[in-house]
């Protein structure tokens, strides 16, 4: 695989997601099937692939379109890898796949969920199908409100109505699980 | 290899909700009650700290007690301000004087791409819509014009049917110097709170007949607009909802 650099993944000046996944998921199983030295699920996989994608797509900021994606996706595996399986030994023998890794370790956010992520996402499991499409068109596409009207053939109305109540549950949940706002 | 591909778009899905996650929780800017519980406790330790240090090098001079105690009550609220950002003023910017203007109903709807992304309270419908003429300066400036030729100020109004008690929400926005109606919030004497990252000066009042409402009051400026934000008989975080959704 030709090395990729990051330019080549973004559109108006965002990371492609789903071209990303495309051509860098195979070489992220790779990693994971092979350097864990421990057994490790389907879902274990899928959760450290994603993770190491949200981590690229919170980070892509900060680098230069010219940044050479594979060594650098290969060491935010590593540590995503690590921070999962911090009390096992893990045999990474990351050195079979590149000759130089990036050293992502200066990262600032995890990818970690924190509580009041988890608290959302286990909202999203209780959404209606209809209700789940215009939260993601809204959050992760950022679809303006007639943009989302066109997608899925509904009313602005109906559309405004589905996103005030999944904006409402959201905040019960969190509500629920503790959070608030400061009185 | 089909196995494979399932966990590919299983990914694909994960990782688009993970985002979308991450997007939406910087909306709601919730905070652990837990750890605001915490962090006032320990404060309020090291206020009694302070305030026993003092005391006891002062003991003979009431009037430094009462500055610590005034130092103590600045602390927790500029801890207030920095942990919630939202900070209301006393008092009102609504003009009472008389606007000389010609109101015409027009689309904003369709004029600006904001209106359809404003996070109303179940209920309400954009009543009315419109913009406000005024007189032109003419003749260098020496006579007013007798017509209302010059846009100054677009509004938007949201309602509902029981216009006595429902909640009402008056949105006016300008690119001129000043919004007719409002007075401009005094910079240095009024605290401003901190939305969405953009400044906005807010007031509040309370509605006599139901004491979880509020009057509000917003005055902030956006992309080269001015906005004044009247709401009525409102709950304070509908309020607050209504300015962030303008704000994003």
């Amino acid at each position: 695989m030709k090395n990729e650099v990051l330019k080549n993944y973004l559109i108006e000046g965002k990371i492609d997601i789903d071209k990303l996944i495309d051509d860098f998921y195979g070489y992220i199983y790779m990693i994971v099937k092979n350097g864990v030295s421990v057994y490790i699920t389907d879902e274990d996989i899928e959760e450290i692939i994603s993770d190491v994608f949200v981590a690229i797509w919170k980070n892509s900021s900060k680098l230069l379109n010219s940044t050479e994606l594979k060594p650098y996706i290969a060491g935010t595996t590593k540590n995503i890898i690590k921070n999962k399986y911090r009390n096992l030994k893990i045999d990474f023998s990351i050195s079979d796949y590149e000759e130089s890794l990036v050293d992502n370790l200066n990262i600032e956010q995890s990818t970690e969920e924190n509580e009041q992520n988890k608290i959302i996402a286990d909202t999203l499991k209780t959404l209606k199908p209809d209700e789940y499409k215009v939260f993601i068109l809204f959050y992760y596409e950022a679809k303006s409100i007639k943009e989302i009207v066109n997608k899925l053939n509904l009313s602005a109305s109906n559309v405004k109505t589905i996103l005030h109540r999944v904006r409402k549950k959201i905040k019960r949940n969190l509500e629920d699980g503790g959070y608030g706002y400061g009185k | 290899m089909e196995n494979n591909n399932d966990l590919k778009e299983n990914v694909k899905k994960d990782v688009k909700e993970k985002i979308a996650i991450l997007n939406a929780s910087k909306e709601f800017e919730m905070k652990s009650e837990k750890t605001r519980k915490v962090m006032y406790q320990i404060l309020s330790v090291c206020a009694l700290f302070v305030l026993c240090l003092v005391i006891s090098k002062n003991v003979e001079s009431p009037s430094n007690s009462i500055k610590v105690a005034k130092n103590n009550n600045q602390i927790q609220k500029e801890q207030y301000i920095q942990e919630n950002n939202i900070v209301f003023n006393e008092g009102s910017i609504k003009s009472l004087e008389d606007i000389d203007g010609k109101w015409e109903e027009a689309n904003l709807e369709e004029e600006f791409e904001f209106v359809d992304e404003i996070n109303v309270p179940d209920g309400l419908y954009l009543s009315r819509q419109g913009k406000l003429f005024e007189r032109e300066y003419i003749n260098n400036d020496v006579e007013l014009s007798d017509d209302y030729t010059k846009l100054w100020q677009y509004t938007l109004i949201y309602a509902n049917d029981d216009k006595e008690d429902g909640p009402y929400i008056e949105i006016t926005f300008t690119k001129e110097k000043y919004i007719l109606g409002c007075l401009m919030p005094d910079e240095e004497k009024m605290p401003s709170s901190i939305i969405n990252g953009k400044e906005v000066k807010l007031f509040k009042g309370k509605y006599m007949r139901d004491e979880s409402k509020i009057t509000g009051e917003a005055f902030f400026e956006k992309d080269g607009y001015k906005f004044y934000i009247e709401a009525h008989r409102i709950d304070e975080e509908d309020f607050i909802n209504v300015l962030k959704s303008i704000l994003k």
